[in-house]
């Protein structure tokens, strides 16, 4: 193990300064390994670059841990092999290339000069333009010439390392900069490339040791690896983006070319490396069996990993459109599947199903409360006989700062959702959400469940009834009937939101029909009809 | 020897202020299906909202060239002079990247500072305005950073968007989606804070929207102008501008239509509030 602080060679590095060098690379990565996932924009939008590029680096040091108090020779050649058996993603690949071109250069050699050093980037990044399909600039490609040629070009008058490798990381610096004008597809996304920029980092690390102003870092840890079992059987359809697909194969009897071409006809994003029978195959395919069975027919598997890159993306795209966590999280009583998705949409944490008839128990609601990731809660009853549950809640829920906003049905409930801000503290959701509750007025429509008379009108069991504000001013044989009167005795106004939502008896075809009835009688009004999905009510009226 | 002001298109200064002030204005390009225009000077706002109303091809945009600014650095910059150069906020936009770039590389004997104005539209418009000031008196480029170095955090940029589609097309609306990806139908209000968008507010009818942006206006403390900026919707703003206008009655409101660059990336019907606050120095 090397000694962290030992003051590296102003001239020369030796094994101990390369290792120390390379963990003080890594440690600086692994501090951005997250804006560098955050970059990527290929294939899948919320990439993973840094985190391949962490982990093969990762892979590079575990190896070269063994020979940390050797001479750069072994280093290097320990660094090389493990980040070839680590690699990870395109990127990572790349940065074992790069590994291998610095590993070639320190051949037979106990100290590497800044000379030999920068032969090896040299090395290093033409080998990578090589182990790619299709090289394109504006890519880790471009970062990986560009500074190794200003490392060369510092080290012709005998360079310390140290000078080298400050040339090399500002020109990765600026070239990265420069990708968003080499590569189209980075400027429209507004970012640099991600592998470019972990690269870029890298240097930064090493320089900063080589500099003497790097905090040594955590040791290396185990690379994360999921591996899947043999005997799936997998295949995609045209259209899909497949598996990304790693092998890592020993005892490759076919030539590197050959396992390309092969890879070729089976997928794309194709990268294939390997020395001395040792090969490791990277591949986008919807058919990764195939390519599996291909391999095994020239060599022998040492490693796989197939990853559904659909899934990843499926994955993503949900998260994109997840509503982001709150500094307060709200916990919804709702009835109805659509309504609960409403609630959802607007940034609900947690909804606890229940209503008119179905009031859910204290030990529900706490049960929300306490499940929420946010220590402070505001419960949104949406009925008068759920309040008293949700305050018995918030008292025993001890560990947690719960507020109650009362609000007495589901209308009132969504009009506060929609003030909801995910970035204001409890005490600004509970004013902004209070507030809203004023701004909104309901009318339920449901069916009676027995004759009576009420507020003058003669009700018979059966009838669609509308009421609002604890007043009944409709009674009709059809509940559509009953939405228009209620819709009517609500004072709909010029510039009100008219919000329709219909309940689960009630079929899309007859909500629209009313939605457009409305529309004629209230011209100004904005109406939107939306499934609520809620059971007793075949309408619940929202007027704004 | 004289401090000149270099900005982008996304400013939104009306042309004869541009001329007054004597600001050089880089357009920043749209490309609308193999074709690309110079934001202002190849295509009108009118010309181009009329356009995105008749459906078509969607309409991207990029930042002025790193070349573009060269000339323009190497054509104004005579030794002695100084230049600053303000834009649009480098994490919306890679105009500033381009400027910055140029200016390591122009072969000017000027100084150059490239500046982020963390902002858009009208309201980097004001910076801008403020900034042509300082150079008109006869200020240094000392003298206009300083100034915006206190005054960039008093500005204040609000915009309700009619549909999230152009924000989402255009990739500046991650930070929001989530917060505006309703089922329901809302207008929702986002600001530029930090350079950045950010989710304010949703509410759900124009109507409402209008009267929140007057809202968020009494709500600032101090205020020294006011903008209002529209994409297509000119009553509304005039509206809006009236009402800011009645609560505010001693202060400046600006007008203008959003420039088509910026309009590629709200849509149509969208309408800002911008503010400068604080108090004069």
């Amino acid at each position: 193990m090397a000694n962290p602080t030992a003051k590296p060679s102003l001239t020369q590095l030796d094994g101990p300064s390369l290792f120390a060098m390379f963990r003080a690379a890594m440690a600086v990565l692994e501090s951005k390994a997250e804006a560098v996932n955050a970059l990527n924009v290929y294939p899948v939008p919320d990439g993973d670059t840094g985190t391949n590029m962490l982990l093969t680096m990762r892979s590079a040091l575990e190896e070269a841990d063994k020979y940390a108090t050797g001479t750069a020779t072994e280093v290097l050649a320990a660094m090389a092999k493990g980040s070839l058996m680590g690699a990870r993603g395109n990127s990572g690949v790349i940065l074992s290339q790069i590994l291998r071109g610095l590993n070639k250069s320190a051949q037979g050699k106990p100290h590497l000069t800044g000379r030999d050093f920068a032969d090896g980037l040299e090395q290093g990044s033409k080998q990578a333009y090589t182990v790619v399909t299709n090289p394109t600039e504006g890519t880790i490609l471009t970062v990986a010439r560009e500074a190794a040629a200003a490392a060369k070009a510092a080290s012709t008058d005998g360079g310390a390392p140290a000078a080298v490798l400050q040339a090399a990381t500002s020109t990765a610096k600026t070239t990265v900069a420069r990708t968003p004008f080499m590569l189209e597809i980075l400027r429209q996304n507004g970012v640099v490339d991600a592998g470019g920029q972990g690269l870029a980092y890298l240097f930064e690390g090493a320089l900063a040791y080589l500099q003497g102003k790097a905090p040594m870092e955590t040791a290396p840890k185990a690379a994360k690896s999921a591996a899947i079992g043999a005997g799936d059987s997998r295949q995609k359809a045209a259209g899909s983006y497949g598996y990304c697909t790693e092998f890592l194969v020993e005892n490759c009897k076919a030539a590197t070319e050959q396992v390309q071409e092969k890879m070729l006809a089976l997928g794309d994003s194709v990268i294939v490396v390997g020395d001395g029978g040792l090969v490791k195959v990277h591949l986008h395919t919807r058919t990764p069996d195939q390519a599996e069975a291909w391999l095994k027919s020239v060599a022998t598997i040492a490693k796989k990993k197939i990853d559904d890159i659909d899934a990843q993306h499926t994955e993503y795209s949900a998260r994109k459109v997840a509503a982001p966590q709150g500094v307060v999280g709200v916990v919804a009583v709702v009835a109805g599947e659509g309504l609960a998705d409403i609630f959802r949409s607007l940034g609900a944490a947690a909804i606890v199903p229940g209503g008119q008839t179905m009031n859910p128990s204290t030990q529900d609601i706490l049960k929300a409360v306490r499940g929420a990731k946010q220590t402070a809660v505001i419960v949104l009853p949406n009925n008068s006989n759920i309040i008293p549950t949700a305050r018995q809640a918030a008292e025993m829920a001890v560990d947690k700062d719960v507020a109650i906003v009362p609000t007495v049905d589901l209308p009132q409930g969504v009009a506060a959702m929609m003030a909801y801000s995910y970035e204001a503290d409890a005490k600004e959701n509970l004013a902004a959400m209070q507030k809203a509750l004023k701004a909104v007025k309901t009318g339920e429509v449901t069916t009676a469940v027995r004759n009576a008379i009420v507020d003058g009108l003669a009700v018979k069991r059966g009838q669609a009834i509308g009421m609002t504000g604890g007043r009944l001013v409709a009674a009709t044989s059809d509940a559509g009937e009953a939405a228009i009167a209620l819709a009517r005795g609500m004072g709909v106004e010029a510039d009100s939101a008219v919000t329709v939502y219909y309940g689960a008896a009630v079929s899309r075809a007859d909500a629209e029909e009313l939605a457009a009835r409305l529309k004629r009688e209230f011209r100004q009004a904005k109406i939107e009809a939306i499934a609520g999905g809620q059971p007793h009510y075949q309408y619940l009226l929202s007027v704004e | 020897m004289a401090l000149k002001i270099v900005t982008d298109s996304t400013c939104d200064l009306p042309k004869s202020l541009i001329a007054e002030l004597g600001v050089t204005v880089l357009p920043c390009n749209l490309h609308i299906g193999d074709k690309t225009l110079l934001d202002g000077i190849d295509i009108t706002s009118e010309e181009f909202y009329k356009r995105l109303a008749q459906g078509g091809p969607a309409p991207s945009t990029s930042q002025p060239s790193v070349g573009a600014f060269l000339d323009v650095y190497n054509k104004i910059g005579r030794p002695g002079d100084e230049i600053l150069s303000l834009h649009i906020s480098a994490k919306l936009s890679g105009t500033y990247n381009s400027a910055f770039q140029a200016a390591k590389e122009a072969q000017t004997k000027a100084k150059i500072a490239v500046v982020d104005g963390m902002t858009v539209s009208l309201v980097l418009g004001i910076l801008v305005r403020e900034a042509a000031k300082i150079a008109k008196q006869g200020g240094t480029l000392k003298q206009a950073t300083d100034f915006l170095a206190r005054e960039i955090p008093n500005i204040a940029c609000y915009c309700s968007v009619d549909t999230l589609e152009y924000l989402v097309r255009g990739g500046r609306a991650s930070r929001v989606q989530g917060f505006f990806g309703s089922l329901l139908d809302i207008k929702p209000i986002i600001s530029v804070r930090d350079g950045e968008v950010h989710p304010v507010d949703r509410v759900r009818t124009r109507k409402r929207m209008l009267a929140r942006l007057v809202e968020m206006a009494g709500e600032a403390k101090g205020l020294r102008a006011l903008g209002v900026m529209h994409s297509a919707c000119a009553d509304e703003a005039a509206a809006l501008a009236d009402e800011l206008g009645r609560h505010f009655p001693r202060k400046e409101v600006l007008i203008c239509e959003f420039t088509p660059v910026m309009g590629a990336h709200l849509g149509p019907k969208a309408i800002g509030m911008g503010m400068w606050k604080g108090e004069a120095a």
